[in-house]
């Protein structure tokens, strides 16, 4: 196995203008993003950012309420979408009377011919679950393997979490993610984790959606935007932002004593006695999330295709 | 089987698949690696450190460039040549040498720290800014 | 809460491994909604099979009461016998209170099965996100709500139709007059179609309030509240169904001969004119003639419906009971086709 699990050219999720919105307020405006198949993409975003309401208008519990989204190439909730997508929720909702079995036997019937008994087995025994315990008696974290496993189960080719390992303990968590990304290695599914945990993301994900106040922020493969950005340390006593920064887009810009710490996507060489790293991760995340009027960047590959996706599978 | 396994340090800074390519060439040049032997797929590397299953191929083609491995369609990817050589072996005199050195060292009073960052300035000087981890870039184009 | 009929096996698809079945889902859904409500399911089934058996063994000793004490013969010539006759006092004593009570259970299970419609099957789900589970699967949620819908009106077809026939058959026995609580235009929503449409309706009703209202209680007040105003529609209109046979005299016609069991509609004075003064206030004590004298009318009508409009009747508002419970049906699918992709 040495293709990447990816396929570039295939697309997962893409959005033009998309817009969500409850009662009064607007939990997705204008959202422009695409995934592309064989990603484990991390959506990531302040409480409130949007993530969740995206998550279930890709499900197709939702209707956006403006704009386009499509889910394999198809509309979500599409009979020929709604198979290959599984979505487990926040809340990890399951039926508290039905024995682990029943639940799984549940996920058989409701997905004919896609079913997988033993993909969902293995990972109910991986959280050392017995099959007749009721799911009603189980912990926060035991319910969520049991919700991941029925998620799992229906073998699919795009998976939405949203908030999945929140309460797992961390040997299950790992556990968990670890299976996880045998799955992604094994079958090339597309995965898209909503999470705050910027940990829980770091290694895992290769893709990275970052969406605050109902906008996207970032959009791209992680390596890439980490590349595309500077952490810049050094001495600065004057008020304002140094001018050699004037030919870059500064994220943001710290002042603590003598010391400016500043996060910037550099346009060319970057001129002064600065010490110049590549940011983290989270240091990359921690920047966009502080500083929201930083523009925007979408990463080529995380631009829409929309007009040529409109055939694809 | 697994020959190797990878331990992943997700605090440390250092992209993932350069630590698996790192530790790819530090297990050949101890020998640990010898060629021939085959790498644990990417299902199994993911399955047990909990990582991005494409980090690992990235690592894996980066080594297969490297010529290092061999990708073997359909088998796995297999060790192609070691990197153990002659002047890194524990008994050669470049050693010795540099162990009679880090003894002088000591004796001008200089303590661990100033030693390493002696030895990283020289390294730096002589290999040039190759520092691991693609990290501590000096120049900052994008 | 007494009619799902049929319930699953204990545990629907505990087998392991193999995944024979195949096509949409829909069987898949059917097997999730007994699973869900096993324990209904079985109670219900249980409340029936006691109560069909109640009902046989009531008609019956109602039978043999009725030949020991020869009730029928008589009272058929002499409608008025129930109220002289000891045995009928006896009949009265022995039968009036237990089939009143399971015609009273009877009129009120319509509203019950709505009531768990909106409630627990899809208030509940809901309300505690588990529509969230079944709705992102390989079947739609206008499936869903499908199955949600046909699993109960199926139950209600197969456990309240043997129910009223088993109710009415029990019923017919009664001599007529003995029982007059128990007259067909009492009973009537007991007997025959009528309880089967009116369950129909709630099913349909508790469905769209579910779906509306996503609260488990909330759902129930709503369906309760809805329900009830349209079953009232429905008994306001019910005289109008059919057209009522007009009786005229001179005196304030009474009880019609032979037709001691019939339903009064309405009764009144005629006018000088020709119209109509129904209900005239006639004074206490002020004979019917004088009343009509004081009115200046010419005499008396009185509408009503023979019990030989029963059926015509039963049959007109089942019909446009479960054309409303179709339209709501309509409604709830359009509900969830609209809300949801």
């Amino acid at each position: 196995m040495t293709e990447l699990t990816f396929l570039p050219d295939r697309t997962a999720l893409e959005a033009v203008g998309l817009r969500a919105r409850y009662r009064r307020r607007e939990a997705l405006r204008e959202c422009t993003f695409r995934v592309p198949a064989g990603r484990v993409c991390a959506l990531v975003g302040p409480n409130g950012a949007g993530k969740s309401t995206l998550l279930a208008v890709a499900a197709g519990l939702r209707r956006p309420s403006g704009g386009r989204l499509r889910v394999l190439g198809g509309t979500p909730g599409d009979p020929a979408v709604r198979p290959r997508v599984a979505y487990l929720a926040q809340d990890k909702p399951l039926y508290p009377h039905f024995t682990v079995a029943e639940t799984l036997s549940m996920g058989r019937a409701l997905n004919p011919g896609r079913w997988d008994q033993a993909v969902a087995e293995r990972l109910v025994r991986e959280g050392n679950l017995s099959l007749n315990a009721r799911v009603g008696s189980l912990s926060g974290g035991q319910r969520t393997c049991v919700a991941l496993a029925f998620a799992f189960g229906k073998r699919p080719e795009l998976l939405l979490l949203d908030e999945p390992m929140s309460d797992l303990d961390p040997l299950m968590r790992h556990g968990m993610m670890a299976a996880l990304m045998a799955e992604a290695a094994e079958n090339a599914t597309t995965v898209v984790i909503a999470s705050h945990i910027l940990s829980e993301l770091e290694g895992t994900c290769d893709y990275l959606l970052l969406i605050a106040d109902g906008r996207v922020r970032l959009a791209g493969e992680v390596e890439d935007l980490i590349s595309a950005h500077r952490l810049v340390m050094g001495r600065y006593e004057d008020v304002g932002t140094p001018r050699e920064f004037a030919a870059h887009t500064i994220v943001e810009a710290r002042t603590t004593g003598r010391q400016l710490t500043a996060l910037i996507r550099p346009e060319g060489p970057i001129s002064g006695t600065w010490e110049i790293t590549e940011p983290s991760l989270e240091e990359l995340l921690l920047g966009h999330l502080r500083a929201p009027g930083a523009p925007a960047l979408i990463a080529p590959s995380a631009e829409p295709r929309m007009p040529a996706s409109r055939w694809a599978a | 089987m697994c020959v190797v396994e990878f331990r992943i340090d997700r605090r440390s800074g250092v992209a993932t698949y350069l630590q698996i390519v790192h530790q790819v060439e530090q297990a050949l040049r101890l020998g640990l690696l010898a060629p021939g032997d085959k790498l644990p797929t990417a299902k199994e590397v993911v399955a047990a450190t909990a990582i991005n299953p494409n980090t690992v191929l990235k690592a894996y083609r980066e080594l297969d460039r490297a010529g290092l491995v061999e990708a073997r369609p359909g088998l796995g990817t297999f060790v192609r040549k070691s990197l153990a050589r002659a002047g890194a072996a524990a008994d050669s005199p470049l050693r010795a040498e540099l162990a009679d050195w880090m003894a002088r060292a000591r004796a001008a009073g200089l303590d661990r720290e100033d030693v390493a960052a002696l030895v990283a300035s020289v390294l730096r000087e002589g290999f040039g800014d190759h520092v691991p981890a693609g990290h501590h870039a000096s120049e900052g184009t994008a | 809460m007494s009619t799902e009929a049929a319930p699953g096996a204990p545990s629907p698809g505990m087998r392991k491994g193999g995944d024979a079945e195949g096509g949409s889902g829909t069987a898949g859904l059917v097997r999730l909604t007994l699973r869900r409500h096993r324990a209904t399911a079985w109670a219900a089934l249980g409340t029936l099979v006691a109560l069909l058996v109640g009902l046989v063994f009531l008609r019956a000793a109602i039978v043999d009461h009725v030949r020991t004490h020869r009730l029928d013969t008589r009272c058929v010539a002499d409608w008025g016998c129930g109220f002289s006759s000891e045995a009928a006092n006896a009949f009265r004593d022995a039968f009036g209170d237990p089939l009143h009570y399971t015609g009273r259970l009877i009129e009120f299970l319509p509203l019950v099965i709505g009531l768990f419609v909106a409630g627990p099957m899809i208030g509940r789900e809901m309300e505690s996100g588990t529509y969230k589970l079944a709705w992102t699967q390989s079947v739609s949620p206008a499936r869903w709500l499908a199955v949600r819908l046909a699993v109960p009106a199926v139950a209600v077809l197969a456990g309240l139709s043997l129910l009223s026939a088993a109710y009415t058959w029990t019923w017919r026995a009664v001599p007529v007059g003995t029982l007059p609580e128990e007259w067909w235009s009492r009973s009537y929503d007991m007997l025959g179609v009528v309880p089967v449409a009116h369950a129909l309706l709630a099913v349909a009703v508790g469905a769209l309030v579910g779906l509306a209202v996503k609260r488990t209680l909330a759902a129930m007040g709503g369906t309760l509240v809805t329900y009830s105003a349209l079953v009232w529609g429905l008994q306001s209109l019910r005289p109008r169904l059919t057209g009522t046979v007009t009786e005229l005299s001179a005196e304030m016609p009474g009880l019609i001969k032979g037709e001691g069991d019939a339903w009064i509609v309405e009764r009144g004075l005629i006018a000088r004119s020709g119209g109509r003064i129904p209900e005239p206030d006639c004074g206490v004590g002020v004979e019917p003639a004088r009343c009509a004298e004081q009115h200046g009318a010419t005499g008396w009508y009185l509408d009503y419906h023979p019990s030989s409009h029963l059926w015509t009747l039963q049959w007109t508002e089942a019909g446009i009971a479960v054309a409303l419970a179709a339209l709501t049906a309509a409604a709830s699918v359009w509900l969830i086709r609209r809300t949801y992709p």
